[in-house]
Formats: structure tokens, sequence, C-alpha cells
């Protein structure tokens, strides 16, 4: 092959040779963005960490699955059960041999077994938690009957006013028998309860873009809008519930991934959360010296919540800010219902079990979110951000309260760090 | 003390409004080198946005020895293979091609091309080609040296040149018909 110059090589590079022309508008301040990146070792970062997220992603979705399935095999009657739809019940000379009932004992609660002398049996008083629990139970509201100590009657109770959050609508009914008659007591309702506001605060985020060369020069641009790039996000997510009667607080992790073309996000996942909650009940017993009593008790309960959301949105991208809108459907489903064991403040009061009274029901709601967020990139592979959430329940799916009057309106902040690989 | 090397210390204080001053002086040049090496405009803001930022975070590395703008455009084109590299998943080790065409040129009539018609047509060659033709026939480098910074062998080297400026020609034939082949062997 000639490899001397001809005339095209040395025209190409007479013309070549100051050649220019005006770089496209924006590239210093991306250049200075880029500056002021902190250096990353070449290679390390992508390879090194991106097996983290996800090996951490792999063991949220396992362990939440099987804490979901655990829960539900174990799940105790306390979710909603609807009082006045209970058979009512008498106890009348319980004998002392009353075999049957232990049969039906959930195998989550405990069954306490105590002796206590019956002439000792102090005078039993209402004993309210608080000023403002009190006005929930009002002696107007409890139909009991008051007329004898050996004919118990199971009333309706305090009817659920406002149902709006089934996870707190419980009630059951225990039952203590000390081997002698008129020794029973039993809940008979829970307090109402009221749509509640929750806060969440995101406190760590990791959000991971599969590496590529594309993602890696579009990044360094801060410019996701060209080619697809998917990501996956771990979040714990602290959550703060209020209500008129009791508050709790909410330990939540939530796993997102999802996938970004162009413009466009869509995003699945999903979300594991654990509440202790303290809710006051109104029970009612027989002693023999004092006959019938009632009383409210703190009870505290656990819930375990299952998360499957699917979400769309739509992001724009200005400078180092990316701006998004989501909006999408949250499938809820409660995983699972355990409550500490409660008790009188007789303390003469022995020996009384709990028996379930309806059959254990799955309960899930459907939720509208709404999620505006604003992203700022603070270097090629770190960002924070914020993203207010509107939540609302507008479809409960249980089987026995299948109505639209049960709405549960949420409002949740989220703000983090996000890690780009 | 030389206006240049003024600046380049400025840079080397962090300086950011000397760090932009350095760019804006040399960004047009560097802009049009990153042109010939890739076929989209925006690979080649792409790579001027990554030359640069290297050649800041290696200013200390520049000695004087040379040239400063031959020093940037040795770093912009290192940038250019980089690119290439990374985005060439595998590279045909081409045999030498042993048609010979004995090509005639209108000089006068390849002379009156503007350099944007004679850009459009090494952005049009496919990306092995381009890179081992802006390397030797305007960079300079020989076919060992080529060899090394594309990780080819020299043979290769070679015959991309080669089918480079044939394509080149008949692109010329083409579109401008200012060139005629004859078939030698």
């Amino acid at each position: 092959m000639n490899e001397q110059p001809d005339d095209l090589d040395v025209l190409m590079r007479q013309r070549f040779e100051e050649f220019q022309k005006d770089p496209p508008e924006g590239t210093w301040d991306n250049i200075l963005a880029g500056l002021n990146t902190p250096a990353k070792p070449a290679g390390l970062i992508s390879r090194r960490w991106i097996f983290l997220p996800i090996a951490a992603s792999v063991l949220l979705v396992l362990t939440g699955v099987y804490l979901g399935l655990s829960l539900y095999r174990s799940d105790v009657p306390l979710t909603a059960l609807r009082l006045d739809t209970l058979n009512i019940q008498e106890h009348r000379n319980v004998p002392a041999t009353a075999a049957p009932l232990k049969e039906t004992v959930s195998p989550n609660i405990p069954v306490t077994s105590q002796i206590h002398p019956v002439h000792n049996i102090p005078t039993p008083q209402v004993i309210p938690q608080n000023a403002h629990d009190v006005q929930q139970v009002t002696e107007q509201q409890l139909p009991l009957p008051v007329n004898s100590n050996e004919d118990f009657a199971l009333a309706p109770g305090l009817q659920n006013q406002n149902n709006t959050s089934a996870n707190l609508n419980t009630g059951q009914q225990i039952a203590a028998n000390t081997g002698q008659s008129g020794r029973n007591y039993e809940v008979i309702s829970t307090m109402n309860n009221k749509p509640y506001n929750e806060l969440n605060i995101t406190l760590c985020s990791i959000l991971t873009p599969i590496s590529s060369p594309a993602t890696e020069r579009l990044a360094q641009r801060h410019d996701y809008t060209r080619h697809p790039d998917f990501f996956v996000g771990l979040k714990y997510t602290p959550a703060y519930q209020m209500q008129a009667n009791n508050n709790s607080f909410i330990h939540g992790v939530a796993l997102d991934g999802g996938i970004r073309i162009r413009r466009m996000i869509i995003q699945t996942g999903l979300g594991l959360e654990f509440q202790k909650a303290e809710n006051l009940v109104l029970i009612s017993y027989l002693t023999d010296h004092t006959g019938y009593q009632k009383e409210t008790v703190k009870a505290t309960t656990h819930y375990t919540y299952l998360n499957l959301p699917l979400i769309v949105g739509y992001q724009w991208n200005v400078g180092k800010w990316a701006l998004s809108v989501k909006g999408g459907g949250i499938y809820t489903l409660q995983a699972g219902i355990h409550r500490d064991e409660i008790s009188p403040s007789d303390e003469n009061a022995v020996s009384f079990q709990t028996f379930d009274r309806s059959t254990p029901r799955k309960t899930k709601w459907l939720n509208a979110i709404l999620i505006p967020e604003a992203e700022y990139y603070l270097s090629e592979h770190f960002s924070v951000y914020a993203e207010p959430s509107f939540r609302y329940t507008f479809l409960n799916l249980s089987s026995e309260e299948k109505t639209s009057s049960q709405n549960l309106s949420a409002l949740g902040l989220n703000a983090g760090l996000k890690v780009h690989f | 003390m030389d206006p240049e090397q003024e600046l380049i210390d400025k840079c080397l204080g962090n300086d950011p409004f000397a760090q932009e001053l350095l760019y804006r002086r040399f960004a047009p040049k560097m802009y049009g080198i990153c042109l010939r090496y890739v076929r989209q405009r925006e690979d080649a803001s792409d790579i001027l946005q990554e030359g640069f930022i290297r050649v800041f975070t290696n200013l200390k590395a520049y000695r004087g020895d040379g040239s400063f703008e031959g020093w940037v455009r040795r770093i912009i084109v290192n940038t250019a293979i980089n690119h290439y590299k990374a985005n060439t998943k595998y590279s045909r080790d081409l045999s030498v091609d042993e048609v010979h065409i004995s090509a005639n040129i209108d000089n006068d009539a390849l002379s009156r091309l503007s350099t944007e018609e004679l850009l459009k047509l090494v952005q049009e060659l496919p990306d092995g080609f381009r890179m081992v033709f802006n390397l030797f026939v305007i960079e300079g480098y020989d076919h060992k040296e080529i060899g090394q910074m594309l990780g080819v062998t020299e043979n290769t080297s070679k015959s991309q040149l080669h089918r480079a400026k044939i394509a080149l020609q008949k692109k010329l034939l083409k579109e401008y018909n200012i060139v005629s082949y004859e078939r030698t062997a």
C-alpha cells in the first residue's frame, strides 16, 4: 500500500490544522460542575458497590415475603372485628372444667393462669389512662348489664363511629374463667378512631442506576433524558401516626425499582411497615365481691403491612435540578397482627383466656398517591431530594367492609440522599 | 512572566475565572478536533467536556516542555480515543486489502470543497477508519503508535487507513464526482 501522503491527505491536513468551531452553550458550566465533583477512583465504585444495594434489596424482599407469609399463617382475629356482628354469648355459671374453651385459644395469645383467693378481691376501679381518653368512654355508650353477677351478656359495645382505619378497629372477647362462676370479663370495644395524618421521613435512600458508559456520560451532564436507565432504591421510612386517641410510630422499609425512559418514569417496589400501636380498650368483668365492673386498659398491638406500589411519572431536568411528578396506586395488605396480653387492673382476676369470635380475614386497601419530587445533584454521584406525598385510600377491599366511605388520607414527606453509580 | 504561563498558574490555584479564560481560548480549536473523531455533535461535546476536565485536573503534569496547546490537544485526542474504545464492543482485525486502486483526483475540484464538507466526509467514515485516518493523516502518528493507542495490530491500522481512503474517494466520487478509479491489480 502506498503510504505517501496524497493530495487528499495534504488537503485534509491543511484544512483541519486550524479548524475551529464554537462549542455548544453550557459546555463550560458542565466542565465547571465536573471540576467541583470529587474524583472517584476509576472503575472502583460501580463494580464494588453496585452489588451492595442489590443484595440488600433481595434480602429485603425475601424478608418481607417471609414475614408476610408467617404472620398471615398466625393471624389473630383482631382485625376490624365489628362488635355489632358478634354473637351474644352468655356465660352462666361457667363450670370449672370448661375444657372446650381452652381448645379455642388462639396460639398467639398467651394464656395466663393465676390463682387468687376469692376473699381478697379488691374493688375494681375504672382506671382511665388519661383525661382525654375518658371522654371517649361514656356511660351512655355502654349498655351493659349490671344487675347480676352471674348472668353475663356481651354487649354490643361502642360502635365504630368513624371506621376509617381497619387496623385500628379491633375488638376481642376475653373470657376469664377462674374455675368459679362469675369471674368473667371481656373486651367489648376499642376506642373510636379517626382519620390520621402521617409524616414520613426517609432517613437514607440509595438509588442506583445500573451503570453504562452512556449513563455515566449523561450523569456527568446532569441529563438523564436521552437514554433509559434502571434504578433501585432502598429506603428506611419511619412515620408517626397521629390519631384522636393514640399516636404510634411506624418503622418502614421500602424497595423501589423502575426504569426511566427519556422523561418517563415507571416505578414499582415492595414496602414493609411495622407499627406498634397502643389502643385503649374498654373491658368489663365480673367478680364475686363487687359484681360487674368495667375499665379501660391500654392494649399494645403490633401490625405489619405490605405495600405494593405501581407509579408512573414525568421528569424535567433544569440544570442540576430534576423535577418530577409521579402518581399511581398502592395496594396495601395487612399482613399480620399481634396483640400483647391485656388484663384488668383487678389483680385477683386470674386465669383468663382469649378465643376467636370471627374468621380471620385479610384486610387490604387500594390507595391513590401523588408524589411531586425535587432533586438536586450535588455531584455526579450524589443528590438530595424531597418528595411530599398525598395518599388517599379510596377502596377498602376487605370482604366485609367494601365501602367507599371509609377513606383515609395521609400526608407524607420523604427526604433523603441518593447515590448514583 | 509569559501571559499563558500566568494563566496556567492561576488555573493551578483553582481560579475559576482563569479556568474559564483558558477554556475560552482553546475550546473552539479543541471542539474542531473532537468533531473529527465522532459522528454526533453530542459526543464531540462530551469529549470536549471530559477532555477539559482532564486538562484542569492534570495541569500540574504540564512542565512547559512543549507548547501548551499541543499538550491540551494530546489530552483531547486521548480522550477521543478512550471514548472510541469505550463505545466499541469489538474490533475486527482486518486483513490488508490486496486490491490496489489508483485514484485520479481532480485537485481543483477538491480544493473547492469547504472544510465543513470535508468534515462531513470524515465524520461519515466507520468509527475504526475514522480513528486511524485522523491519527495518521491529521495528527501525524505512525501505524505502530496508532496500534498501541487503539489496541490493534500495526497491520490493522494500515488496513483501516487504506480502507478509509478508499471510502473517502468513493464518497468524493459519489457526492462530488471529482474522483475516478482505475483498478491496477
